[in-house]
């Protein structure tokens, strides 16, 4: 390109080697006369070479002007051409698909990488409702309230959905996007970029899978450990309903039976056979292994649920619970299973504590708080012979144990578990004694997921 | 005393306690119940004749460390602990300790009620056999400190002869001391003031000099 550039200064010289030569004709010409100084008389007598010299001189220059707009004009095309390439190229290799949806008309232009991440036909002529359709069903609403919100709050547009291709296959996409209004501020574009995250999700939902059946695997670990105490909660309620039945047969047998009493009696096997139940609900729901969905969850529900879980265990250990649940804690969005689990392993781990030190009372203490204004905090406090300093962050990785029979899972488990539902676990030392796992979670928004 | 024997029964579940409280009932016992090892200590005397259901399990103080306190306070109270899961060591270690049975929770009404049976025949014998020994000590209480040497020497197997040598006294006297001593301790023969001197807790005279 800079040859070319010289070249056209080059082509320019000889326009100006003419007009010089044009000029020193002229003034040989005009003889002494020209000594004169007279302009009108120069301009009187050599009228034409005058013209004659003035084009003369133009011309080049205008040739020149021509050149270097010309140049200008080629390269700007070029850098056109070259960034278009490029975009193509860097999009292509993104699997980027654009798209602009004009709004008022209500049709959409998409690129050819585009129609193919839909699964649109080439040529067809799409709207809004056609971009829906491609949409997997139970994606499609949510993505509509994402655009509306977009375009109402005037705010970037950002989804991930799942399209369904003609062939069947499932595509998880990521779209972002911006809004273009009129003066009124009346929607009149949306313009963005796909892009196809499948490899991303399936990796995103592999490591979800493989984390959910560690936990799996470390729960049921653990209810193992606790067997002997989770026979005991159930065997109460069976020990009630046997001695209730058997006086009540008793009672039967006497003349007259005492009707107050059987009334009594069945009423209470009734009851007793709900409780048993309840514990049986209780573990069933501990073992599953599928997952349950996220849901809205009260946490101080969770943390009693768990305490009734363990009131045997605990009994038997001589460790003594404390609640001080705070009231009206606004809710969290988790899996009902996996923080019960981590509850169930915090406060395992602290009665383990207490009873490897010689401590008296031995008293665990189960606090949530409102953290900040976004964060919910549980604290489980014991006053066992805390952790080691250097051992404060390290607990939490995988097959550190302090204890004689443990895996060394429960605090890693636990923090993977607190990680994926957006919280943080750690331990610190208390000043008096004894240590405080403390886990945080976000404030549950359903409405906005 | 009343003639019904109570059975007290301990266990921190409210639900247990009203069934077990029941079945005793059934079976025409008295039925008194505890939540808490604590609350038993606070409110049963050592006069109160009966047996004791216990459950292993309890929060605080548990059942061995109730047996335990009861033992070290001398109430030889009849024990039958009940147990959602019991290990061998703590069966023994109860066992030993003098539990009457160890049963498993949820147990039949019969093996439940006869541990009760049996545990109220020991608590009924041991009673028996205490007030048997303070009735004879109450007897033993009424002998001058002579008669005493003499009971001493009689069931050490002791002549009146060589009694009379050792205490410095004539034949007759000690004649007459050991019949009043038979008297008071109202036995007819040798043999029963014999058995009746070592359930009293009066050891015999070590074997004074033999006089030839």
């Amino acid at each position: 390109m800079k040859t070319d550039g010289y070249s056209n200064q080059f082509l320019a010289i000889p326009g100006w080697v003419a007009a010089i030569f044009s000029w020193l004709c002229a003034w040989f010409w005009a003889g002494p006369a020209a000594a004169d100084g007279s302009v009108t008389w120069l301009v009187e007598h050599y009228e034409w070479q005058i013209i004659g010299i003035i084009v003369l001189c133009a011309e080049p220059l205008l040739i020149f002007a021509l050149l270097i707009q010309q140049r200008r004009w080629r390269r700007a095309e070029t850098q056109l051409r070259d960034s278009e390439e490029r975009m193509t190229l860097a999009a292509t290799a993104a699997k980027l698909g654009m798209w602009v949806w004009d709004i008022t008309q209500d049709q959409i232009w998409v690129t050819d990488p585009c129609r193919a991440l839909y699964g649109f036909a080439p040529a067809v002529s799409l709207d809004y409702q056609a971009f829906l359709q491609s949409l997997h069903p139970d994606d499609r609403e949510s993505t509509d309230r994402a655009i509306q919100r977009a375009l109402t709050a005037r705010k970037e547009y950002h989804c991930e959905y799942r399209v369904i291709q003609p062939d069947g296959r499932l595509l998880w996409i990521a779209a972002q996007g911006r809004g273009y209004f009129d003066s009124a501020g009346k929607p009149l574009r949306l313009m963005g970029v796909s892009i196809d995250i499948t490899a991303r999700k399936q990796a995103e939902l592999e490591i979800q899978r493989h984390r959910q059946e560690l936990a799996h695997v470390t729960r049921v670990a653990t209810l193992g450990e606790l067997s002997a105490a989770l026979a005991h909660e159930l065997n109460q309620p069976l020990t009630a309903i046997l001695s209730n039945a058997q006086a009540a047969q008793r009672f039967l047998a006497q003349t007259p039976p005492d009707l107050e009493e059987l009334r009594a009696i069945l009423q209470d096997i009734v009851q007793d056979n709900q409780r048993a139940g309840e514990v049986v609900r209780r573990l069933r729901a501990l073992f599953k292994k599928e997952e349950t969905p996220r849901q809205v969850l009260d946490l101080n529900a969770v943390i009693r649920e768990v305490g009734k879980l363990l009131c045997s265990d605990l009994i038997a250990k001589h460790v003594f619970l404390v609640m001080d649940l705070a009231a009206d804690l606004p809710g969290v969005v988790g899996d009902p299973v996996q923080l019960q689990q981590v509850v169930l392993n915090l406060l395992l781990n602290g009665a383990e504590a207490l009873c490897s030190a010689t401590t008296c009372p031995r008293q665990l203490q189960v606090r949530t708080c409102r953290h900040d204004a976004a964060t919910i905090e549980v604290a489980v406090r014991d006053t066992g012979s805390g952790i080691d300093p250097e051992q404060l962050e390290s607990v939490f990785e995988p097959f550190v144990t302090t204890k004689p029979q443990g895996l060394g899972m429960g605090l890693a488990i636990s923090r993977s578990i607190v990680t994926a539902h957006g919280g943080r676990l750690w331990a610190t030392n208390n000043p008096d004694g004894g240590a405080t796992l403390h886990f945080t979670l976000p404030v549950g928004q359903e409405s906005n997921r | 005393m009343t003639t019904v024997p109570t059975v007290f029964i301990v266990d921190d579940d409210a639900a247990v306690l009203t069934s077990l409280a029941r079945l005793v009932r059934s079976a025409g016992y008295h039925a008194v119940t505890f939540s808490s090892a604590g609350e038993f200590l606070d409110r049963v005397t050592a006069d109160t004749p009966g047996c004791l259901v216990l459950d292993v399990h309890l929060p605080e103080l548990s059942g061995l460390d109730l047996q335990q306190a009861l033992a070290t306070a001398g109430q030889s109270l009849p024990i039958i602990f009940l147990t959602g899961y019991g290990d061998i060591p703590m069966s023994v270690r109860a066992i030993k300790a003098g539990a009457v049975d160890f049963l498993t929770k949820p147990c039949n009404d019969k093996d439940l009620l006869m541990a009760i049976q049996q545990a109220l025949v020991q608590d009924q014998q041991a009673r028996q056999a205490q007030a048997d020994v303070a009735d004879i000590q109450q007897r033993l209480a009424t002998l001058t400190p002579r008669e005493r040497e003499v009971l001493a020497l009689v069931i050490a197997g002791q002549l009146n002869k060589q009694i009379a040598a050792a205490l410095g006294a004539s034949e007759q006297t000690i004649k007459t001391h050991r019949g009043r001593v038979m008297e008071k301790l109202q036995v007819a023969s040798l043999a029963d003031l014999v058995r009746l001197a070592e359930k009293g807790g009066i050891a015999p005279a070590a074997a004074p000099r033999q006089v030839n």
